[in-house]
């Protein structure tokens, strides 16, 4: 088989440790583990992954995403030895685009260059906010300095391809203090940006705040504000919004004059439905109509990576087509109509088409193109309004 | 054993709620060997799962057994279990007439009560010989002499040698016991005479048809033998009789002038036998009925419809089989443009209403949407007519309407003067006319106010309890009828008229109710993707509006690791939503909206 007709594959790696918990944070994380804990969930992924060869044969690997948690909270060591034992079982080449997730106040100038040198070629940097009493508020660990050092050293350390996420709707924050971050931002011209808004989620210390009344959160007007304000400040500043909450440098901007497209690969095949196959504790796969999650239990995973992929879901027609609409239709550019007699064999309008028009109806989506390069894609009222949009095109 | 009329005592206990009713009657049962302790379940009379959650008795227990007093004879008990609470007015004075004296029972720390009172009273009217046992002398609040003299100086009955008593604990009861053989009568009357006996309670038995509950005061009755229902006039034979054990019938031979025991007659249906009615013999009919017959009617109606449109069958069928058990349930179909197909149901008072919809919702598993419960207004129309509404949507143009009527209760509040001034400020409030205030200690106060029923049926009781930290307590019958300014008060959502949210309210207090109801709306209703007006409307004029802005941003966060599962469980749980909504024009309106509208005061 030539490597031109192997199937594409993305590997996603969960590491579940924290120095610290953001106040906001409910996901499944180990706040500060041990070393020993660190140790065995290494040597548990390892094993993972080894079992797991079978799922990685004759496939061409696209990307690899280190997430968390905090990966760059443990050891680069760790990280090493992670890509290679998976280069053991597929290869990786120049065009596999590997991220690790960083938090700018675990960065040292040691492990960046470790992570150049297992092969890692794109970081994300988590800063939230560029606003110290943010930050704060946030129960994040670092500072706006410690971001814009470790960027720095990024840059210097050979990373080309760096990834900020920013966050709206936090606490204590304004028009003008989304402008600031996001000036600072800009001004490092990194290739991508994601801008999510705050979710409260239960079982945080926010939640709880919430309830009480102590979170100074905008108010729901100011929040709609801040998150329009920060599509407009970042699209007008080069950067193309590609999906709900993620902008990329376009070609011919300052820092992206090689026309390179930065859009996120890993995130994109969450969106396209490619495969993906997880690993670690509570992490996720797709692997044609199959959706696995691991054990959300820490001890349980370590004690057999083996057993792995457990939850198999078999996914029926209807549900992939629901996943086929609510996970493409987050792209701005949408779905492409033949995309959807190609995998289902059905005609997209024999299943949504009173929904579409509905929508297209309402200005909350529109098509473009014609024939084969027909597309479907929401509009910014539509993309502001997904979650009511979306949950209509669920099928049962 | 042989039944020697003078051996026999019916008598019930009265009390204020959570004076330790049901408790003492626990323990005399369990006292004179009716029921060993272990078959002792906490408050055998109280049957229902709802009355043992509640602590209130709903329904109208019997029951016998044998007492071996100190004199070494043996004396018949018929304790009858009576309801706690003014709903039930009515039937608790024909149990009252059953007996022939009652317990008083009042608690050792709190004392004399509003519901004591009326109890007492109501006692007193019935000419039942009343003797007080104080109740929970074991609490460290105690005071016994306090009370006792409290007793007397209040009621006037003789209270200072009154049994005291744990029920709780079981301290004192054969002195109650004693208590009862000695001071309460041996019924009189006469079992030569013609039949006449009274009809306290009924139950519906699905092999037996209607058992009938009853005192017999003259005559005796057998099975084969003809009666006659003297209000209806209907005959019937006599299939069986007996009488009360506990949790069970027990048939006999006969149940002479004295007794207390059960009939039945094949009967199909609780209001053949209606409770006060008086049951004599067809072949040698008494000459008059027993006084205090009256048909009950309903004193609150409310809109029930099933929260999801396709129970609608399953609603009719629960609440025929609730009607079998109790007469004074009533309901028709109605149609509400909002809420579809539902019933218009009466209720002898909130209780009873909250009592039948939370039997639905547990018993027959319905999921049900309640309209705000309303009085019933008299309308006197200009043509002459009067009609009775029980429905606002059913009111008359303001051009054929002369004037409106609305019920008024009288009522008596016990409160410590420390309260005073929030409780009289509480009555104001609610339109109430003081008829009367007496000092009942130097600390305590007896108001008596006439208030609109349908000030009270809300939430007057909630108000009284927070406004006096607990320390009031509250008593009332129905008064009559009085010409009032009335109004209706529409609910438009987005411009569209909700026919379930409309209620009759005061003239004066249209704006307040309307401004607190729009803001109570604008809560529930979920925000659309477009701007939803609210507007409360009285004669087609506005008077308040609030505004549910229009939702402009409703996005999921990032899809962590690609855990896909999760945010669809999201877009799941929004759809699922909408469908429990009901549809008004192109707004979905949840349930809770047409429930939070009955809650409108939080004090």
């Amino acid at each position: 088989m030539t490597n031109k007709d192997k199937k594409d594959i993305g590997i996603y790696v969960h590491i579940p440790f924290c120095v610290r918990k953001c106040f906001y944070c409910d996901f499944n994380s180990q706040v500060p583990p041990s070393e020993d804990t660190v140790f065995f969930y290494t040597a548990a992924l390892l094993d993972e992954i080894k079992a797991s060869a079978g799922l990685l044969e004759d496939r061409k690997l696209s990307s690899i995403y280190i997430g968390g948690g905090t990966p760059s909270s443990i050891p680069s060591s760790c990280i090493g030895r992670i890509i290679d034992r998976i280069s053991s079982h597929i290869d990786i080449d120049e065009d596999t685009e590997v991220t690790i997730e960083a938090n700018p106040g675990t960065l040292t100038e040691l492990k960046i260059k470790d992570y150049v040198a297992a092969g890692i070629n794109r970081v994300s940097l988590g800063l939230q906010s560029a606003v110290e009493d943010e930050l704060k508020a946030l129960g994040r660990i670092h500072t706006f300095e410690d971001f814009k050092k470790n960027f720095d050293r990024l840059y210097w350390g050979g990373i080309e391809n760096i990834s900020v996420d920013v966050m709206t709707s936090i606490p204590y924050q304004t028009q003008e203090s989304l402008i600031k971050t996001l000036d600072e931002v800009i001004k490092l011209r990194p290739q991508h940006i994601s801008a999510y808004s705050l979710i409260i989620e239960e079982n945080t210390p926010f939640y709880d705040k919430l309830r009480y009344g102590l979170l100074p959160l905008p108010t729901e007007d100011e929040s709609y504000y801040i998150y329009k304000l920060a599509q407009t400040y970042l699209t007008q500043n080069g950067y193309r919004r590609y999906e709900i909450s993620n902008y990329s440098l376009e070609p011919g901007n300052e820092g992206n004059k090689e026309e390179k497209d930065y859009r996120c690969r890993h995130n994109l095949r969450y969106w396209d439905r490619g495969d993906y196959i997880g690993f670690g504790v509570s992490a996720a796969s797709l692997i044609g109509d199959h959706r696995f999650t691991n054990t959300k239990d820490l001890n349980e995973y370590a004690s057999d990576p083996g057993r792995i992929k457990q939850e198999d879901l078999v996914l029926r027609p209807e549900d992939a087509m629901a996943e086929f609409m609510f996970l493409g239709l987050r792209k701005t550019d949408g779905i492409r109509c033949a995309d959807f007699r190609e995998s289902f064999d059905t005609d997209i309008n024999e299943v949504y088409g009173k929904v579409m028009r509905h929508h297209v109806d309402r200005k909350l989506a529109a098509f473009s193109g014609e024939d084969e390069e027909r597309r479907f894609f929401l509009t910014d009222t539509g993309l502001d309004l997904s979650n009511v949009v979306m949950s209509e095109y669920l099928l049962y | 054993m042989e039944i020697k009329q003078d051996h026999i005592r019916n008598f019930c206990i009265i009390a204020h709620i959570d004076h330790g009713k049901s408790t003492l009657a626990d323990r005399i049962l369990e006292k004179t060997g009716l029921l060993t302790e272990r078959e002792m379940q906490d408050q055998v009379l109280d049957n229902m799962d709802l009355e043992r959650e509640r602590g209130i008795t709903i329904k109208s227990q019997a029951v016998r057994t044998v007492y071996t007093a100190k004199n070494g004879e043996e004396y018949i008990f018929n304790l009858i279990d009576t309801p706690g609470h003014v709903d039930f007015n009515y039937e608790v004075s024909r149990s009252l007439a059953a007996c022939d004296g009652a317990v008083l029972v009042v608690d050792a720390s709190q004392g004399v009560e509003a519901q004591t009172l009326a109890n007492v009273y109501l006692a007193m009217d019935h000419d039942l010989d009343v003797f007080p046992v104080l109740n929970k002398i074991d609490l460290p609040s105690a005071d016994p002499d306090r009370v006792a003299e409290e007793i007397e100086d209040v009621i006037g009955i003789e209270a200072l040698d009154a049994p005291r008593i744990s029920a709780k604990a079981g301290i004192g009861i054969e002195e109650v016991l004693e208590n009862i053989v000695h001071k309460i009568p041996a019924p009189v009357g006469s079992s030569d005479q013609p039949l006449k006996c009274l009809i306290f309670d009924s139950l519906y038995d699905s092999y037996k048809g209607v058992i009938v509950f009853m005192r017999i005061f003259d005559g005796t009755v057998r099975s084969g033998d003809r009666i006659r229902f003297m209000a209806n006039g209907m005959e019937e034979e006599v299939v069986e009789v007996g009488y009360f054990g506990a949790g069970r019938f027990i048939p006999c031979d006969e149940l002479s002038s004295g007794m207390v025991g059960y009939i039945t007659a094949s009967i199909k249906d609780v209001r053949e036998a209606r409770v006060g009615d008086t049951v004599t013999s067809a072949v040698k009919p008494c000459k008059e009925a027993l006084p205090g017959y009256k048909r009950v009617n309903p004193m609150v109606y409310c809109g029930v419809y099933p929260a999801d449109t396709r129970d609608y069958p399953n609603l009719r069928d629960a609440l025929e089989k609730l009607q079998l058990n109790d007469a004074s349930l009533t309901f028709e179909p109605e149609t509400s443009l909002a809420l579809g197909f539902g019933f218009r149901c009466g209720f002898l008072g909130l209780l009873h209403l909250d009592i039948i919809a939370e039997r639905l919702e547990r018993e027959y598993d319905l999921d049900l949407v309640t309209t705000a419960p309303g009085v019933v207004y008299r309308v006197y129309k200009t043509d002459g007519g009067m009609i009775e509404l029980t429905n606002p949507s059913n009111l008359p143009e303001p051009s054929e309407i002369d004037y409106m009527e609305e019920p008024i209760v009288s009522a008596e509040i016990m409160v410590s003067t420390e309260y005073l001034g929030a409780i009289i400020g509480l009555c104001q409030e609610r339109r109430g006319i003081q008829t009367g205030m007496e000092y009942i200690e130097e600390t305590r106060v007896l108001l008596k106010y006439d208030l609109p029923l349908n000030e009270i049926i809300y939430d007057f009781f909630d108000a009284l309890k927070s406004r006096s930290r607990g320390y009031a307590s509250f008593d009332y019958e129905m008064k009559g009828y009085v010409r009032s300014e009335l109004v209706k008060l529409d609910i438009l959502i987005n411009k569209e008229y909700v026919d379930a949210l409309s209620f009759i309210v005061f003239k004066d207090s249209a704006y307040a109710r309307g401004s607190k109801m729009c803001e109570k709306l604008k809560g529930e209703i979920p925000r659309h993707l477009f701007e939803i007006p609210i507007q409360a409307a009285v004669g087609g004029k506005i008077i308040a509006r609030e505004t549910v802005k229009a939702v402009r941003k409703d996005v999921l966060a990032k899809c962590y690791g690609g855990d896909i599962t999760r945010k669809k469980k999201l877009l799941e749980k929004q759809k699922e939503g909408k469908k429990k909504m009901r549809q008004i024009g192109s707004v979905e309106v949840p349930k809770e909206a047409f429930l939070s509208v009955l809650k409108l005061d939080d004090e």
